[in-house]
């Protein structure tokens, strides 16, 4: 006979309740469904659905006769061989890099001088509120506002700021940088999102760290470089792959500003989409465009859950030990 | 090194965290900051580190004011409560940390960190991370961080508070030897009064910011100045009884509504009875009171409970409405209810003002 051991016995309860765990677990399961209901309702009509549409839209070459004619891969084969694609993705690119540069980085920096170096909690708090404006402004506020500002005429502000300074001629700002531009409007708006997140996660550092770190003859930059940003690793990754993601797929900005011009110089994919659907009727065409940026947005998201580990993503405030 | 408060003062908006602080320790002295929580340890602890600044006076390492001197300046060690190990470090790392500041070559590095981590026995755990070590592995990488420097003076904030008891009493002689081999300023933050007793060549003992004693630990203990001192030191605590003084025939009684005792003729030498109230509090510790046969000049009472401590039995009894602690030897046995003598050590009895909370005890000369 083996002997009783606390192991044994250990495995017996574990069976037992595995067993009666059973029923249990039905009716958890739709308790939790019942609970998750309305949330999955909301899923399905505003992403599931579109999603779907999409995707069987793109596969037809529905015009503004709005007729469902489907014709296979036609439209895919139609981008690949599209002239401006490769201009189209090089933008794409070029935008969703550095906007989201300019969001992480620009909201790290604004939330070291809020949350690290102004130590008084309610001024930190209104350097913070005052980055903030331009989210709870409409964007065709926010657009017209930088369209004011880089005015071509000399009665452009940059252009007044210029003339004063260097005795410069009117420059026509959006015309001739146009990425640049958007780049730079986009890049200001989103670095509030970063700077909320990254305050919020230096608050929650233990304040001992800084103190050890002071004692140990750290300067603030040595306590930023090896204290801060360790600490904020996840919610960095966390900022980086949301912007990507959203940076992807938004172009209100860019159409308000520049409108993907002059030409094809400041067209992202999702504005392409856009114009397909929306200036030249290609439903269809323009369907078939937007597909491939949810394909491309699903392969960075699993990229990203695969490098990183779905866990280690979804909980990124695991600071200490 | 010496270190040098003069009348520090540390305000947080309206709130005083310390009080005109004037203390002084001396070269290579092991000194504890004993009080409760929030009296202000912490606070006083950082303003030698430099991380507070004081409100007002003036803090000195020997004759150097250092009020406005960075805390990297400051040549300190310190461990803090929560350890404060950096999570992502490695334990070699987080002990080099201070070197690779000091922008040190990397096998004087290896050299330094290999040494402090020997003396506190964490050499084999080098390349772990803190969140793999036990709490007292954690204790002793911190430690071995603050050595690291070689400071003039390491500051402890209740270090050994987060480990459990046996570990405790274990870290509390190896800290202590530590301090003696290596003959540096030493100090403890402790709201644990045996931590202070046990480990301190002095203690200064702090409530609502305001230090009420610094002195060796014996004389806290024997001639406590208040009685919030004697209430703080000792365990089991002391026991206080209200009286009022009276003089009859030439002999000074305590009294209350349940008892009153005779004060023998010596007590005069050690108590100032001509210019005290009338109003006191005597207290005596439990190890001074024990139960007898004789009703003369003792307290009367019953027993409430016996705890045995091993080394001797705790006996908790009632006189009147209150409750008393003695410290009975092992072999002593009674019954919840059982009515007994209680006599005091007459030479070991406090006497306090009941409103001023002083010691009415006369100063030695
Ligand atoms: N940074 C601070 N801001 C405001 N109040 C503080 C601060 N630090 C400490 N205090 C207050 O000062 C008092 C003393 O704190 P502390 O020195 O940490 O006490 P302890 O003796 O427990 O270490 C406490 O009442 C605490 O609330
Ligand atoms: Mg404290």
């Amino acid at each position: 006979m083996a002997p009783v051991t606390e192991r044994s016995v250990m495995l017996e309860r574990d069976a037992q309740l595995e067993e009666k765990n059973l029923f249990q677990k039905l009716k958890d399961t739709c308790q939790a469904a019942s609970f998750l209901a309305p949330f999955l309702i909301m899923i399905i009509l505003f992403f599931a659905v579109p999603v779907i549409l999409t995707a069987v839209l793109a596969f037809s070459g529905m015009d503004f006769k709005l007729q469902w004619n489907f014709v296979g891969l036609d439209n895919f084969i139609r981008i690949l061989k599209d002239p401006v694609i490769p201009q189209v993705a090089a933008n794409t690119l070029v935008y969703v890099v550095f906007t989201c540069i300019i969001n992480v980085g620009f909201g790290f920096l604004l939330a070291v001088m809020t949350a690290y170096f102004i130590k008084n909690e309610s001024v930190g708090l209104f350097f913070r509120t005052l980055w903030l404006l331009p989210r709870m402004t409409p964007s065709v506020v926010y657009a017209l506002l930088w369209i004011w500002f880089l005015e071509p005429t000399e009665n452009g502000m940059l252009n007044i700021i210029f003339k004063s300074l260097f005795d410069m001629q009117p420059h026509n700002w959006i015309q001739d940088n146009p990425m640049k531009v958007i780049i730079f409007a986009n890049g200001m708006i989103g670095a509030s999102f970063g700077m909320i997140v990254f305050s919020a996660a230096i608050k929650s550092i233990p304040e001992d760290y800084f103190r050890a770190a002071m004692v140990d003859g750290a300067n603030d930059f040595q306590i930023i470089k090896n204290i801060i940003i360790p600490f904020l690793k996840w919610p960095i990754m966390f900022a980086t792959i949301w912007q990507t993601l959203s940076l992807l797929t938004s172009y209100e900005y860019i159409l308000l500003l520049t409108d993907g011009g002059p030409l094809f110089d400041s067209e992202v994919l999702s504005l392409f989409a856009y114009h397909k659907a929306f200036a030249n009727f290609e439903f269809g065409y323009g369907a078939a465009s937007a597909m491939v940026l949810v394909i491309i947005g699903a392969l960075i998201t699993l990229l990203m859950l695969k490098l990183f580990g779905y866990e280690r993503m979804m909980n990124p405030s695991k600071l200490g030990n | 090194m010496k270190v040098i408060f003069e009348n520090v003062t540390k305000k947080f908006g309206n709130f005083t965290a310390v009080d005109n602080l004037n203390v002084k320790f001396k070269d290579g002295e092991f000194v504890a900051l004993l009080g409760p929580s929030g009296c202000g340890k912490t606070t006083t602890l950082l303003m030698i580190a430099g991380i507070y600044k004081p409100s007002s006076g003036k803090i000195m390492f020997d004759d150097k004011v250092m009020n406005d001197v960075l805390p990297k300046n400051r040549n300190i060690g310190m461990c803090f409560q929560s350890y404060a190990l950096y999570p992502h470090m490695t334990v070699f790392e987080n002990i080099a940390f201070p070197l690779k500041l000091k922008k040190m070559s990397k096998d004087e590095i290896k050299k330094r960190v290999m040494q402090a981590a020997n003396k506190v026995e964490i050499g084999h755990l080098l390349d772990r991370k803190p969140g793999q070590l036990s709490g007292g592995q954690q204790q002793r990488v911190s430690l071995a961080r603050a050595l690291v420097k070689e400071p003039q003076i390491m500051l402890l904030d209740e270090p050994l508070s987060n480990l459990d008891a046996r570990l405790r009493i274990n870290m509390r002689a190896e800290i202590k030897k530590l301090q003696k081999d290596l003959g540096i300023n030493m100090v403890l933050v402790t709201h644990d009064q045996t931590e202070a007793l046990t480990m301190a060549d002095r203690i200064a003992i702090m409530n609502n910011g305001k230090l009420q004693d610094f002195d060796i630990p014996e004389e806290l203990y024997e001639n406590p100045k208040n009685l919030f001192i004697a209430n703080f030191i000792g365990n089991p605590p002391m026991n206080f009884i209200d009286v009022e003084l009276v003089e009859e025939e030439g002999k000074y009684f305590v009294k209350n509504e349940v008892i009153k005792l005779e004060l023998p003729e010596s007590s005069r030498e050690r108590f100032d009875f001509s210019s005290c109230s009338k109003q006191l509090v005597l207290g005596i510790r439990p190890e001074d009171l024990t139960i007898t046969e004789s009703k003369c000049n003792t307290l009367q009472a019953e027993i409430y409970v016996v705890e045995p401590l091993g080394r001797d039995k705790l006996v908790n009894v009632v006189i009147g409405e209150r409750k008393y602690k003695i410290i009975a030897p092992p072999k002593f046995n009674a019954d919840t209810g059982d009515k007994v003598n209680i006599s005091l050590n007459f030479a070991k009895i406090h006497l306090f003002d009941k409103t001023s909370e002083g010691s009415i005890r006369r100063n030695r000369v």
